[in-house]
């Protein structure tokens, strides 16, 4: 039942990313190696915030911290930021010697959409066994990502 | 006692009333990324609007009109059209974000798309505006907006290092891992929110409504420098909640609901339950006074009856504005547009607007044959002058850096 918001984020972002590059780089050619590397730090970093939104979110849940339809609209938006995230990503073509960077950040981008759909179907189905393998398996997925993160700058 | 008990009405709604879903989103956002290192601009918006709320509000207490009524008549049609077409477009934008705020807020509670909240919010927003009297209207909701004092609550339950918080303020050290280019953009976002056009208009047009003379101007003084410094604190509440919470977690907020996440963090439902009936609260009545504001603009320049002390029926233009107004907003908000970016945009718009909005107000208060012994001092006219410079910069540097940093990315 929750918004899209996420992908109307990405959305508006990628027509603004697409403006500003058509108005400083002048012809809208595809990423260079360093663009590149650019585009894949900011995806990772937007899927650490969801992974980590999941997590904390997961855990509030966990000690009966959260109220009505909150936690389904927190995960509802995350999930939806990290498809649209992932998508966004796949759809640039990695430059000459960037095969690694692309195979390595749609690998991580995959596993958090993976990880993040799965917390929400714990949640939805109320299954809270299940809470704290999911918060292990987030924190896993969020430092991975950390440490891709400080690859890439 | 009852005039002890109206001063302080006037400044619990003053504090509760300053935190609208620009300074929510802005303050929740910063936090989550620089900590408290942009501190120092909510510090220095917060003087600001103070300054020129004082102005105006000392204008309406002693001329009996509104601002913008009194811009026009000073600085001709076209300085005054310009003035118009500037603080308008804001406002209405502020106004499409504060109605997409309270469907946000709903959406939060419910898990029923916000989407599905905006007609009904919207119909809501338009009703309250239409019936209810304007004292109730502001008294209610600048109240209810003090629930946000649980995000103070929460800080101080999270129990941070005070020491380390105290000097990422003092001294405004970016992170290691942010640029220049973006820093500078969110503080002129934050100051942006901080100095919303549609505060000074609410409030000069808010003291026509209530019938001030040069007898209230004490009280007005009391509510701005009292009241809007205290609502300040809010605002640094929220951005060090983030700070605490999200910004080690790496948390990058682009939701209403990941500024809620520390508060549920602290202090669990009854902590949540709070800081929901704040955002509601605070966007609710943010939206009717952006609303009103719209409605007030228009009329003032134009020469037409407004405000809601008379009947509806005399001012029915005023109120055909807002109605037109409220079916906007709604219309672009179910176009799906993200209500935070809305409001993101909103506020590094308002930073665009500020001098045009803020100069007229600075020339209108310092005219004698209006203000007579009330025209500004020295003291309101270097702080006025000082500002107005601050104004300008921010609002050159807004758009460039907007672009630059792809909108802080």
């Amino acid at each position: 039942v929750t918004g899209h918001r996420g992908r109307r984020r990405a959305a508006a972002g990628a027509v603004l990313v697409a403006v500003c590059g058509l108005a400083f780089a002048g012809c809208g050619t595809s990423p260079d190696a360093s663009g590149y590397r650019e585009q894949a730090r900011l995806a990772v970093g937007t899927a650490l915030s969801e992974v980590r939104t999941a997590e904390l979110l997961l855990r509030a849940e966990d000690d009966g911290k959260t109220l009505g339809g909150y936690p389904t609209t927190v995960l509802g938006s995350s999930g939806d930021s990290l498809a649209t995230t992932e998508s966004s990503f796949s759809s640039l073509l990695p430059p000459v010697g960037e095969d690694r960077t692309g195979a390595r950040t749609s690998e991580l981008l995959h596993r958090a959409g993976e990880d993040v759909g799965a917390a929400t179907l714990a949640q939805h189905r109320d299954e809270r066994a299940s809470y704290p393998a999911l918060v292990h398996r987030l924190e896993r997925t969020a430092t991975e990502l950390e440490r891709w993160q400080e690859e890439l700058r | 006692v009852k005039k002890f008990l109206a001063l302080a009405l006037g400044i619990l709604t003053a504090i509760g009333g300053f935190v609208d879903i620009g300074d929510l989103v802005t303050n929740a956002l910063v936090g989550s990324r620089f900590g408290l290192s942009l501190a120092w601009v909510v510090v220095v918006g917060v003087g600001g609007i103070c300054v020129f709320a004082e102005m105006s509000g000392r204008v309406a207490a002693v001329s009996g009109r509104a601002t913008f009524d009194l811009i026009r008549e000073r600085l001709g049609p076209r300085l005054g059209l310009a003035n118009l077409v500037a603080s308008m477009a804001v406002t209405l934008l502020t106004f499409i974000a504060e109605i997409g705020g309270v469907a946000l807020s709903l959406e939060l509670v419910s898990s029923v798309n916000e989407l599905l909240w905006v007609p009904f919010t919207g119909l809501a927003v338009w009703l309250v505006l239409w019936r209810a009297k304007f004292s109730v209207l502001e008294n209610t909701f600048g109240l209810l907006g003090l629930a946000l004092l649980v995000f103070a609550v929460a800080l101080w339950q999270l129990g941070p290092d005070w020491g380390q918080l105290w000097d990422q303020a003092r001294t405004a050290a970016k992170p290691a891992d942010e640029d220049w280019s973006t820093y500078a953009y969110y503080a002129v976002a934050l100051f942006g929110a901080a100095m919303t056009p549609y505060e000074v208009f609410f409030f000069s047009s808010g003291g026509v409504e209530e019938h001030w003379s040069s007898r209230d101007v004490g009280t007005m003084r009391a509510n701005v420098f009292v009241g809007f410094p205290l609502g300040a604190l809010l605002s640094l509440a929220i951005a060090g909640c983030a700070t605490v919470v999200l910004l080690p977690a790496g948390v990058q907020v682009e939701t209403l609901g990941q500024v809620a996440l520390p508060v549920v963090v602290a202090l669990g439902k009854i902590g949540f339950a709070f800081a929901l009936l704040g955002f509601f609260a605070a966007t609710f009545g943010a939206a009717c006074e952006t609303g009103l504001s719209v409605g007030y603009s228009l009329a003032q320049y134009f020469g037409w009856q407004w405000g809601k002390y008379v009947e509806a029926v005399r001012a029915a233009r005023f109120h055909l504005v807002i109605l037109a107004s409220t079916v906007i907003a709604v219309g672009v908000l179910l176009t799906g547009v993200d209500p935070v970016l809305v409001t993101e945009f909103s506020v590094v718009f308002s930073a665009i607007a500020l001098p045009l909005t803020y100069l007229p107000i600075l020339i209108v208060a310092n005219d004698r044959d209006y203000m007579g012994d009330h025209a500004n001092g020295r003291l309101a006219n270097t702080l006025g002058s000082v500002y107005l410079m601050i104004v300008v910069v921010a609002s050159l540097a807004a758009l460039p850096l907007m672009i630059w940093t792809r909108m802080g990315r």
